[in-house]
């Protein structure tokens, strides 16, 4: 399938060809991975391989020196999305969104991106520990068996099952096979982040087709199952210059800074306290009956803010959206829903369906705080808990760790042994999702069949392998145990054929619906849900929420997430209390400054960050750091917000007190400058002017320009759909063998991303205007970098690149101080990981590994031109726009990044510079830049 | 001691023949300075360094002669990728035991080849023509432009055991790509290992040029073999 | 300036023919205070132990162990080549000019200048190598014919660098060499052990100071300072061209040749001062170097502290004038960013402290001058660490903006290269004549007609 894969039409999937070759086992595998890796050249400057290692007997769907595509899917938060895996000889080294995948539309998320180094981290859990002893999974088996005999003699009472919510329909099958074996046993589930289903609906959007959008305290553009989906159908009704459609408009409520608030035209910052207030003020001026509040005692701001909303909502229902962060209180989320009934877009741009994760799934007993409860009781002397790590994620007042420890027998199955592992009698190693036989739904409900990409690399087990292990005490293959599931589900071609053609696509299109739509609510509620503006907290609130890299600290163990700047502090390594900087004044609390943040009789101990664009009194941390046994990476990094947190308010604390201890932590991060000092760097344009012509940047010049022979390569971003999810430097890092430096030397400002995503604030501090800028290097036709490299080991290309030749470079790094970008990237140290560990594995082949002392920076992908290029001449093809795309260009959601050849005046790289807004950066100093960028479009103003 | 101190100053301080061999050493500093950068460079350019028509040893005494030679075997049989792929492929033990099986199939030579396919470890040959890692070589484009396989690894029929033929070093490889004409040839000689130059190769060459589209400045842009 | 004939002598009347040989040699040949030449000795050498040990770790680690960053790749490495590169100024400056302006008191401090420079410059050549990220290549800087069809890249300055500093060093060695000659001749007829004066004998090259070799030496020695003038101009403006030609704010700027020319001469005078002045009181040279000498050369450093003085002024004005945002933010910077004690410390050292030898008081106090003399030292070094670092730190982007921290091993390198010059200062006063004797005596002879 073409669409399948752009470089190589894989024909017709043969059934387990994803298993590496018969009498192949792991260690050979690594070995001829290893010396394939020599063949391809990924060892990087130096002395070339000397032996070579052939196949014994050639997998037929492997050439060495080509990458072979499967699709398969990637849980996030236990929702699938799509993605297409890059293998060399047997050995995954990239991961891509799969086009032809609702959730994906192949982009993909920096998380995504990153899990690819997962699966080559040497920390894993290798084999079977029986109170950390090496055992085996047939050991295992003997003592459940004999533990089971026991159980069964109680009639399977009191032994509970605890797993994260899943969406994957052979999983809870087998959950659910393994619930009538043992009737009495518990099913509980937990999950650290958000549920997102309400009232047992879950609300579904389609921002496209919204002119107006209010979201409350909702990220959903970037921290959400389908954020993918709606980030993409937001961003098409950004971009006026392309579109004939009127932009949309975007009101943000929101407490602190996130991906969406930062695309917001009207922006109110909004504490928990006044939030209900406001909303009452926003259905008040909707009209109907009920509700509270009204426009009374408002704020100046707010009421001009209710009032432009309430009047833009109205102008434009139906077609409008609002939206509720699923980490809201009930109250709040019913009152947005009513909003949405109430301007009639239920099955318009909104539609309530099915949950399809399995959170309030009958069968299940409920959460863990349920589970702790029975424990307490002591009703659960067996546990098994699969996946989730309760000992580190649960909120501090279940005092869950010290509990499980009470467990008289407990099993653990993780990838690592975490802290929960630590407290089981076993722990056993489960496998990388690209290890991995399963299904998994997307947020809209349609299936993907995860397939393994390789087989395990250690003595690891799947999800469902697992559960049926636990229920019949007998292994099974997860592949059978998945086409189980879906044997019924073949179309007139028979199984057999759809079962290929879902692998090959990475979709099951033709599955039975998954979820019936609930379909609209009736229409014209005119009474609003009862609704108490009154604040129920107390100033200062704590305002928990993920990691924006971490998540809920699974990812914790992954340097490049670990090392990925987060959006708005650009911090790295750490994560911070992050205040307003009124309230920071309040308590004499600078940058850095360690304090106890105590709520109740919880608190943590942690360094404080001036934050922009938080209502007052709200206190931001993040979940996923502080881990003690995540790994070498992430043990200790930064501090453990879940101490702080209650089964009462997992997302919001009110009546913190903030103590400051004296001692000072150094924050790190890559941009310490947030102001543009008046420079005309990132643009804003008014919608109204968005298609105006602008007088060009060009200056005239004396030298002629810069001979277009053949292709022009060249990029173009659009600053008006970049969300700043840095997504592309994440691609990069895959792409690139981008090496990791430290906490250490970033804070020497010694970080090697080849594209950063720049971060301006402007205007007020509490509620400021934020542009996000990816800067890759700008390729320049007057390139300053190679006019002073004494060596010639940065040249201009004929088709327009700036070359980086790394072998000739000696290291003088004056072509860094001499680029006014700042984009050049140089190995100070050996950054290299050690010649021994599994990360080189993941190694582009076609991408040199650098060595020290030599300069490196983004080359447009270059080894992507040259495969695009040489396949097209070895088929006698001209190249067609499209077929090369960079890593950024592929990866990012909002199509806001577009690469191609500029001598083609079709290509959309070329039609988008010829937008009005296009400008240069700098263009002042006449260096020509290859890339360029549209201005961010705002849609603020009277009415839309 | 005084007179000491005079009777030394009364002889002379140096002998007689001091000044000539003062100048000899000068002259023999400057041969050796040099001296020294000649070797150097000779060094450099000499098969020494390059290893042109050394051959190392190999676990299985093959011959290209044999096969290529006397038996006439296509280069794509065992090198099976080469048209496809930037690595032209090594053939899988499975491939030798496809003839091996049957001819020669217990002989002492063939040793290593039964060992491979009954204990599935692969068979390690050692790398004649060499190309440092930072190199990006395309087997599959220069076959599909016309670049034969003697251009670059000689007449492998005449070898016994396969050793390289050219510098390979990146002057030899600018030489070409600055002016690819005298290498192009007709597809269908492109796997002749005796291929010679017609005496209208350069007519033939820039008519091939043409026909396959094959840009000048691109092919001498470090990207091309560099990333 | 013309030769005009000064009010007082430049040299001690009661100096003899004989009295010159004596002092001067006496000096190498049998060693006067011995212990303090020792300690001194040591004290550099254990310097230069720790410029090995800075060196080795930095091959083996990697320039990381140095204070740079991206934005701020160049630091200590950069400004201390400069630093040293200009110390040697002086030196040729003094040997050449002076000589072709027939200043005769360059005579007393010639020798000793000169082979201050080669010092000075052996010091800095070491810093270009030693800053390369992959210093086993910086062969690939010098045009060879090599086996990959490469050429240096003639556009950027470092190679211009590579040339002009090479060139300096071996037209420095060589004139030095050749001013030495018949003073060798000398050490070989008075030196006591026979295996000492068959050293200078050899070094002598035979050197009978007859006619023709006098007549082929006068020609020689002013061919080479003829040739070494065009060299004090040209090498310090190539250094000053590395950062002129680049686009970066606060290095663009077309001051920069003449200005570093000046700033050199002014640092190399200093560095003589600093110098003599604890020379000639060791050695009791007094005689030799007079005040007056002193005295002349404070009123160089004078001079060209205002040709440095005008090239700040430059600066700021062409900023202003200009009316380039980027050029006055980081003037501005300067000023009252987060470097500005460095700046007004160079200010004040380059700036004010010379105007102090407007006074001929002060020019004649000894103490007084060596403390300016030193801290134009510090000054100077002030001043290519300011250009280097603040220049980069914050330069068009905010989002990249950084700061420069020097680490220990930065100082290690730099203070080791301290103390191998001196060592090699140590050195030269050891074995050889610090004062050119036979100058030194044809002055002598026209000194009646001076006095």
């Amino acid at each position: 399938m073409p669409s399948l894969n752009p470089l190589r039409p894989t024909d017709e999937f043969p059934p387990g060809a994803d298993r590496l070759p018969e009498g192949f086992n792991r260690r050979e595998f690594l070995r001829l991975a290893g010396a394939s890796a020599a063949l391809a050249g990924a060892a990087g400057c130096g002395r070339p391989a000397k032996t070579l290692v052939p196949y014994v007997t050639q997998p037929e769907t492997i050439v060495p020196g080509l990458p072979t595509f499967y699709a398969t899917a990637i849980p996030w938060e236990g929702f699938a999305r799509g993605v297409i895996v890059e293998t060399h000889e047997g050995r995954p080294t990239k991961i891509e969104g799969n086009p032809g995948e609702p959730e994906s539309l192949g982009a993909t998320d920096a998380m995504t991106q990153a899990s690819i180094l997962s699966l080559y981290d040497p920390e894993r859990s290798h084999a079977p520990l029986c109170a950390g002893q090496p055992s085996s999974w047939a050991a295992f088996a003997d003592e459940w068996i004999e533990r089971r005999r026991q159980l069964s003699a109680a009639g399977g009472k009191d032994w509970a099952l605890l797993t994260e919510p899943t969406t994957s329909p052979t999983l809870r099958r087998e959950i659910i096979r393994l619930l009538d074996r043992f009737p009495s046993a518990r099913w509980y589930q937990h999950t650290a982040l958000a549920r997102y289903d309400e009232d047992g609906a879950q609300p579904d959007c389609e921002p496209e087709r919204a002119e107006v959008i209010l979201a409350v305290e909702s990220d959903f553009l970037q921290r959400h199952p389908a954020s993918l989906r709606y980030a993409r159908a937001f961003a098409r009704r950004r971009r006026v210059a392309a579109g004939d459609r009127r932009p949309n408009r975007l009101y943000v409520l929101e407490s602190t800074f996130t991906a969406t608030g930062a695309m917001a035209d009207h922006r109110l910052p909004v504490s928990p306290a006044r939030l209900r207030r406001v909303l009452g003020a926003v259905a008040a001026a909707l009209g109907g009956e009920g509700g509270a509040g009204g426009a009374a005692d408002l704020r100046e701001g707010e009421g001009a803010f209710v009032a432009q909303l309430a009047g833009d909502l109205r102008a434009r229902a139906p077609d409008v959206l609002c939206v509720a962060g699923a980490e809201q209180d009930p109250d709040v989320r019913r009152w947005v829903r009513a909003m949405n009934e109430r301007l009639g877009t239920i099955g318009r741009t909104v539609r309530y369906q099915a949950p399809v994760r399995s959170d309030g799934d009958p069968r299940s007993a409920g959460d863990l705080a349920a589970l702790a409860d029975a424990m307490s009781r002591g009703e659960v002397s067996t546990l098994a808990i699969l996946g989730a790590n309760p000992a580190y994620t649960a909120p501090e007042d279940l005092d869950f760790a010290r509990r499980l420890e009470a467990v008289p027998w407990s099993a653990h199955f993780g990838r690592h042994r975490d802290e929960t592992g630590l407290r089981c009698r076993w722990h056993l190693p489960e496998s990388h999702y690209l290890e991995t036989w399963l299904d998994l739904r997307g947020y809209g409900g349609e299936a993907v069949i995860q397939q393994p990409l390789i087989d395990p690399l250690h003595d690891t087990r799947g999800p469902a392998e697992i559960v049926r292990l636990l229920a019949d005490a007998t292994e099974a293959s997860g592949y059978e145990l998945v086409r189980e599931t879906w044997r019924g589900a073949g179309d007139s071609a028979g199984f057999e054929e759809s079962w290929r053609r879902w692998l090959n696509e990475g979709r099951v299109r033709d599955a039975a619906p998954a979820v019936a739509s609930l379909g609209p609510a009736p229409a014209a509620v005119t009474a609003w849900p009862s609704w108490d503006v009154s604040a129920p907290l107390a100033a200062p609130f704590v305002i928990f929420r993920p990691d924006p890299n971490l998540g809920d600290g699974r990812w914790a163990n992954n340097a490049w997430l670990q090392e990925l700047p987060r959006p708005f502090s650009a911090l790295v390594w750490d994560n911070a209390i992050f205040l307003p900087r009124g309230l920071a004044e309040g308590h004499r609390l600078a940058e850095g400054d360690v304090v106890v943040l105590r709520c109740g009789d919880r608190s943590v101990r942690g360094p404080v960050a001036i934050a922009r664009g938080h209502a007052e009194d709200c206190i931001l941390v993040h979940l996923g750091g502080g881990r003690t046994r995540a790994g070498a990476v992430g043990d200790g990094r930064g501090f453990d917000a879940y101490r702080l947190r209650a089964r009462g308010g997992l997302w919001t604390e009110g009546g913190a007190t903030l103590v400051k201890t004296g001692a000072v932590h150094e924050l790190v991060s890559t941009q310490r400058h947030f102001s543009m000092e008046g420079r005309d760097l990132a643009r804003w344009v008014p919608a109204a002017q968005a298609l105006l012509p602008r007088k060009t940047d060009a200056a005239g010049s004396l030298y002629s320009p810069w001979p277009r022979t053949g292709h022009a390569w060249g990029m173009s971003i659009d600053l008006s759909t970049c969300i700043g999810c840095s997504a592309c430097v994440s691609a990069c890092q895959a792409e690139n063998n981008i090496p990791v430096v430290g906490r250490e030397e970033v804070a020497r400002g010694r970080e090697m991303h080849w594209i950063r995503v720049d971060r301006y604030f402007e205007g007020d501090e509490g509620n400021p205007r934020t542009i996000a800028q990816p800067v890759p290097c700008m390729h320049c036709e007057n390139a300053p970098c190679e006019l002073v490299c004494p060596v010639a080991a940065t040249v201009h290309s004929s088709e327009g690149l700036n070359q980086m030749v790394y072998n000739r470079c000696v290291g003088t790094r004056y072509c860094s101080n001499n680029c006014p970008y700042k984009v050049r990237r140089f190995n100070f140290f050996d950054f290299r990981a050690p010649a021994d560990s599994p990360v080189h594995l993941q190694e582009n082949p076609n991408v040199t590994v650098r060595e020290r002392g030599v300069m490196e920076k983004c080359t447009y992908c270059v080894q992507r031109i040259n495969a695009g290029r040489i396949a097209a001449e070895r088929d006698g093809r001209p190249l067609r726009d499209g077929d090369i795309r960079t890593a950024c260009q592929q990866v990012c959601p909002v199509e806001a990044i577009v690469f191609g050849d500029l001598a083609d005046p079709e290509s959309a790289v070329a039609r988008r510079k010829r937008e009005p807004g296009d400008y240069a950066l700098l263009a002042e100093l006449n260096t020509r830049p290859r890339t360029t960028y549209l201005p961010k479009m705002f849609n603020s103003g009277a009415s839309a | 001691m005084a007179k000491r101190a005079a009777s030394d100053r009364a002889l002379p301080l140096f002998g007689a023949g001091a000044t000539f061999f003062f100048r000899l050493g000068l002259a023999l500093a400057f041969c050796l300075a040099c001296g020294t950068g000649a070797a150097v460079f000779a060094y450099y350019h000499s098969s020494w360094w390059t290893q042109v028509g050394f051959a190392p040893d190999q676990p299985v005494l093959f011959s290209h002669r044999h096969h290529a030679g006397d038996l006439r075997i296509d280069c794509r049989y065992c090198h099976s990728s080469v048209e496809t792929s930037a690595f032209a492929g090594l053939p899988p033990t499975q491939t030798c035991l496809s003839c091996h099986s049957q001819i020669f199939a217990d002989t002492a030579m063939l040793r290593p080849v039964r060992l491979s396919a009954e204990r599935a470890v692969p068979l390690r040959w050692n790398r004649a023509s060499r190309l440092p890692d930072h190199v990006y070589f395309d087997h599959s484009i220069h076959v599909a432009k016309g670049v034969g396989c003697s251009s670059c690894h000689g007449d492998v029929t005449r070898l016994a055991l396969a050793a390289p033929a050219e510098r390979l070093d990146m002057r030899w490889c600018l030489d070409c790509h600055r002016d690819p004409a005298p290498a192009l040839r007709p597809r269908d000689e492109i796997f002749a290992a005796t291929w010679t130059p017609p005496a209208d190769q350069d007519a033939r060459g820039a008519a091939l040029l043409a026909a396959r589209n094959i840009p000048a400045q691109p092919l001498v842009d470090c990207n091309t073999c560099h990333r | 300036m013309k030769p005009s004939l000064p009010p007082e002598p430049i040299l001690d009347p009661a100096l003899t023919l004989a009295k010159v040989s004596v002092q001067v040699s006496d000096v190498p040949l049998h060693l006067p205070r011995p212990r303090v030449w020792l300690a001194g000795f040591a004290a550099a050498f254990l310097l230069v132990c720790a410029l090995v040990v800075g060196i080795a770790n930095l091959f083996a680690r990697g320039i990381g162990i140095w204070g740079v960053n991206v934005p701020i790749a160049w630091g200590f490495a950069i400004v201390n080549f400069v630093w040293w590169i200009g110390i040697g100024h002086a030196g040729t400056f003094i040997s050449a000019i002076l000589l072709l302006l027939h200043q005769a008191w360059r005579t007393s401090i010639n020798r000793f200048t000169e082979a201050m420079t080669l010092f000075a410059v052996a010091c800095a050549g070491l810093f270009p190598l030693l800053h390369l990220g992959r210093p086993q290549f910086f062969y690939w800087l010098l045009p060879y014919p090599d086996t990959m069809g490469l050429w240096p890249q003639f556009r950027s300055p470092l190679v211009w660098d590579v040339f002009a500093v090479s060139t300096y060093a071996m037209v420095s060695l060589v004139f030095w060499y050749v001013g030495l000659l018949p003073d060798l001749a000398t050490m070989r007829d008075r030196a006591a052990p026979r295996w000492k004066r068959q050293v200078y004998g050899v070094l002598a090259l035979g050197w009978r100071g007859d006619a023709r070799h006098w007549f082929h030496y006068e020609k020689l020695y002013v061919i080479l300072a003829g040739l070494a003038t065009p060299l004090v101009v040209s090498v310090h403006s190539i250094v000053g061209l590395d950062f002129a030609v680049a686009i970066l704010p606060g290095w663009h700027s077309t001051i920069f040749p003449p200005y570093f020319v000046g700033g050199a001469i002014f640092s190399g005078f200093a560095m003589v001062l600093t110098l003599v002045i604890p020379l000639r009181k060791l050695y009791h040279l007094e005689s030799f170097i007079t005040d007056r000498h002193l005295d002349l050369m404070a009123q160089v450093m004078l001079a060209t502290g205002w040709v440095v003085a005008y090239g700040y002024f430059a600066e700021f004005f062409t900023a202003w004038w200009s009316r380039d945002e980027f050029d006055q933010f980081v003037l501005a910077n300067r000023a009252l960013g987060p470097y500005a004690v460095p700046f007004w410390g160079m200010l004040a050292a380059n700036v004010l402290a010379p105007q102090f030898l407007w006074s001929r008081r002060i020019r004649r106090c000894v103490p007084a001058l060596f403390a300016v003399a030193l801290v134009v030292n510090v000054g100077m070094w002030l001043e290519r660490y300011v250009i280097v670092v603040t220049s980069l730190h914050r330069d068009f982007l905010p989002s990249s903006w950084g700061m420069y921290h020097a680490t220990f091993w930065d100082w290690t390198v730099f203070l080791g290269t301290i103390g191998l010059f001196l060592a090699l200062l140590f050195f030269f006063v050891r074995l050889l004549p610090a004062i050119a004797m036979s100058e030194m005596k044809a002055l002598v002879t026209k000194k009646g007609r001076v006095a």
